[in-house]
C-alpha cells in the first residue's frame, strides 16, 4: 500500500507540532523518522495512521484522501490494512495473551473466525506458545511487546506503523522485533518506524529526520 | 465483541455481581408487587362488580371460629349450623329484597371423589340463588334454574372432574357449570342441591355431633345470604341482628375495609420496592457513569486498531445489556418465589379476594418491568457513551500502560 502525505500541519493548542510535512512511502518499502525526544514524531505517525486529523493536509492510501473517508472507513482502514505497534506493548490487563492479539479482529466481521488460530501461530512463531494462556501483568516486557507485534501483524496489514518498537527492550528483544518488522517489507508489506536507534534505522529503505515540525531526508540507505 | 463484553464483565467481579444483585432485586420486588397488587385488586374489583349479597347471616357462635373477612373473602365455609326458620325470619324483615341459604357440607378429597386436592362440598337452592349464578359459566346454555340429583357445579380451582365418569363420595356426577373465578374459597367448592348436600352430610360418619347438638340437618342452613332494597344496610343488620342468635356481616363495608388495609399494605411495599428499584438503577449508573473516563485508554487502544465509534458504542451498551438482561431474568424468576411468599404472608394475616394474573397480565406486566429498567440502562450508559464517542485514538500511542 502506498502513503502520501501532504501539507501535514498540526499544534497543540498553540505550540506548534508538525508544519507543512511531506512524505511518501511506495508500496513495500520503508521508511524511520527520527527525532529528538518530543519533536513530534509520535504525533506525525498519529496523523499518518489516521488517529489524529492534523488541523491541515492529509493522507493518501493508494491515491485515496482521507479527508473523504468518513469515520467507520477510516476505522476499518485502519483496522484491516494498518498495523500499529504502540511505545508500550499496549495490552489490556483482562484478557489473556492470545485474546490481546485477536482484538483487532473483534471489531472486523468475517475476521474473527481464524483469528484465534492465526494468533496461536504468530505466538508459536514468537516463541511464545507456552504463554498464551497468561495476562500480560504475568509477562515480561519483551514478552508483551512480541504479544503486541503479533497483533499488528494479525490481519496482515499493508502497512505497519512503528513508534519506538525496541524502545527499553534487551539486545535479543531488540533484533527479534527488528527482523520481523522489516521481513513484512521482504513480505509485500510497508513499513513506517519512528526510532531513536539509528542501527534500526538503517535497515530502513530511506531515513528521514523531524525538526521544529518539518521532516527532511537524511540519506537513503 | 461479545467475547470482550463477557472479559470485561468477568473481570470486573465486584461490580458487575453489585450491579447484577442490584437488577435481580428490584426487578424481583417490582414483579412480586405487580402480581400482588394485580391479584388482590381484580379480586376485590370482581367481587364488588358481581351482584353479590350484601349481607352474610352466620350463627353467633361461628364468630369464634372465623373472621368475618375469612367467611366473606375466602368464602371458608366451615361447619355452622342454624335452623333454616331464620331464612324465613329474615325475610319478612322490612327492607329485605331477597334471601337464599346455603348448607356447608364435609371436604371431599381423591380417597373419596374425583377431586384432586381437597375441596369443599356446598348445598345452595338453585331455585333461588342470585348469588353463584353471576359466577357461573356453561358451554352452549343457561345454567339450570333446579340441580337435579348427581348435577354439580365446580368451583374453577376444583380439578379431576374432566374425567369420564366423575363422582362424589361414590356416587357419579354431571358437572353442569363451572364458575369463573372468584378469588375466593368459592374457587375450591362443589356447588349441589341444597337437599342433597344435607342427606349426604347427614350420611356422613363423623357429623353425627353436629346433628345432636343443631338438630336434623334437612332443617338447617349454615348461612343466610341477603339482599337488602335500597336504603339504610345497617338498619336491616341491626334487625336481624334482634332476631337474636346471628352474626350478620355488611359485604360493603368488610370489601371497603379489606380494600383500605391493602392499599395500606401495597403503599408501604411499593415504597420499598422502589427504593430497591432506585438502589438499583443507581448502581447501574454508577458502574457505567464513570465507564468511558476509567477504561479510555482501552477503548483508545480499540479506535486504533480499528473500532469504529459505533462499535465502542456496542461495547459500552452490550455490557449493560448483558447485566440487565440477565438480572431481568432472574429477577423474572426470583419474583415469582417473592410473589408467593409474600402472598403466603399476606394470607395468614387474614382473608381477602385474589384472582391470580391470567398468562397474558404476567407477561404483560415481565415486559414492562423489562423495558423500565432497559430504559434505565440505556440512560446509564447515555453518558458513557457520549465520552466514548470523544476518546481520541491517538491516546493509544501515549507512553502508559492499560490497566
Amino acid at each position: 500500500m502506498s502513503l502520501d502525505a501532504f501539507g501535514i500541519t498540526h499544534s497543540y493548542d498553540d505550540d506548534p507540532v508538525l508544519a507543512d510535512v511531506q512524505l511518501s512511502l511506495a508500496a513495500e518499502s520503508s521508511v524511520a523518522i527520527m527525532g529528538s525526544s518530543g519533536c513530534g514524531k509520535t504525533t506525525l505517525l498519529s496523523v499518518l495512521g489516521l488517529l489524529l486529523a492534523p488541523r491541515a493536509g492529509t493522507v493518501a492510501f493508494d491515491g485515496r484522501s482521507s479527508s473523504t473517508m468518513d469515520e467507520p472507513e477510516r476505522a476499518r482502514l485502519r483496522g484491516e490494512r494498518i498495523g500499529f505497534v504502540f511505545q508500550t506493548a499496549q495490552l489490556v490487563g483482562s484478557l489473556r495473551a492470545w485474546e490481546n492479539v485477536v482484538v483487532p479482529a473483534r471489531f472486523r466481521a468475517g475476521k474473527a473466525a481464524g483469528a484465534a488460530a492465526r494468533a496461536r501461530d504468530l505466538l508459536d512463531g514468537f516463541g511464545l506458545s507456552d504463554y498464551a494462556e497468561h495476562f500480560p501483568h504475568q509477562l515480561s516486557l519483551g514478552q508483551r511487546r512480541r504479544i503486541a507485534l503479533a497483533r499488528a501483524l494479525l490481519l496482515d496489514p499493508a502497512l505497519v506503523i512503528a513508534d519506538e518498537p525496541t524502545d527499553d527492550l534487551d539486545a535479543d528483544n531488540a533484533r527479534f522485533v527488528a527482523d520481523t518488522l522489516f521481513a513484512r517489507t521482504q513480505e509485500g508489506g510497508s513499513l513506517i518506524v519512528a526510532t531513536h536507534d539509528r542501527v534500526l534505522a538503517e535497515r530502513a529503505d530511506a531515513i528521514l529526520m523531524l525538526e521544529d515540525g518539518h521532516l527532511d531526508p537524511v540519506s537513503d540507505t | 465483541m461479545w467475547s470482550l463484553i463477557r472479559q470485561s464483565i468477568a473481570m470486573r467481579k465486584v461490580q458487575s455481581a453489585s450491579v447484577l444483585v442490584g437488577v435481580v432485586l428490584g426487578v424481583a420486588s417490582l414483579f412480586a408487587l405487580f402480581l400482588l397488587y394485580q391479584g388482590v385488586f381484580s379480586g376485590i374489583a370482581t367481587s364488588i362488580s358481581r351482584d353479590g349479597a350484601d349481607l352474610l347471616v352466620i350463627p353467633s357462635d361461628a364468630e369464634s371460629s372465623v373472621s368475618d373477612d375469612d367467611l366473606l373473602f375466602t368464602g371458608a365455609p366451615v361447619t355452622m349450623y342454624f335452623s333454616s326458620s331464620v331464612a324465613d325470619q329474615i325475610a319478612g324483615i322490612d327492607g329485605v329484597e331477597r334471601v337464599t341459604g346455603q348448607f356447608y357440607g364435609q371436604t371431599l378429597d381423591a380417597s373419596c371423589c374425583s377431586s384432586i386436592g381437597a375441596v369443599r362440598l356446598v348445598g345452595y337452592d338453585a331455585s333461588i340463588d342470585w348469588v353463584i349464578r353471576p359466577w357461573a359459566t356453561m358451554d352452549g346454555g343457561e345454567i339450570p334454574s333446579q340441580l337435579v340429583e348427581g348435577e354439580v357445579i365446580i368451583g374453577s380451582n376444583v380439578k379431576g372432574f374432566g374425567v369420564d365418569d366423575p363422582k362424589v363420595l361414590g356416587n357419579p356426577v354431571t358437572v353442569v357449570a363451572v364458575l369463573a373465578p372468584t378469588g375466593t374459597d368459592l374457587d375450591d367448592c362443589i356447588l349441589m342441591d341444597i337437599d342433597q348436600v344435607r342427606a349426604i352430610s347427614a350420611a356422613t360418619d363423623g357429623y353425627g355431633h353436629y346433628w345432636e347438638k343443631y338438630g336434623d340437618p334437612t332443617g338447617l342452613l349454615s348461612a343466610v345470604l341477603v339482599s337488602v332494597d335500597d336504603g339504610d344496610q345497617d338498619a336491616v343488620a341491626a334487625k336481624i341482628e334482634a332476631l337474636g342468635g346471628v352474626h350478620v356481616i355488611k359485604s360493603a363495608e368488610a370489601v371497603k375495609e379489606v380494600q383500605g388495609q391493602m392499599r395500606v399494605v401495597f403503599q408501604v411495599m411499593l415504597g420499598a420496592g422502589v427504593l430497591l428499584a432506585v438502589a438499583s438503577l443507581a448502581k447501574l449508573f454508577a458502574r457505567f457513569f464513570s465507564m468511558a473516563w476509567d477504561r479510555r485508554r482501552e477503548l483508545a487502544l480499540y479506535r486504533a486498531v480499528g473500532a469504529s465509534r459505533r462499535d465502542i458504542s456496542r461495547l459500552i451498551a452490550g455490557e449493560a445489556a448483558v447485566l440487565v438482561g440477565a438480572g431481568s431474568a432472574v429477577g423474572l424468576v426470583l419474583g415469582v418465589g417473592l410473589y408467593r411468599l409474600m402472598l403466603g404472608l399476606l394470607t395468614t394475616q387474614g382473608g381477602f379476594p385474589f384472582i391470580a394474573c391470567a398468562p397474558l397480565v404476567v407477561a404483560g406486566g415481565a415486559v414492562i418491568i423489562i423495558v423500565i429498567f432497559a430504559i434505565a440502562g440505556a440512560l446509564a450508559v447515555a453518558a458513557p457513551l457520549r465520552q466514548a464517542g470523544r476518546i481520541d485514538p491517538a491516546s493509544a500511542l501515549q507512553q502508559v500502560d492499560i490497566d
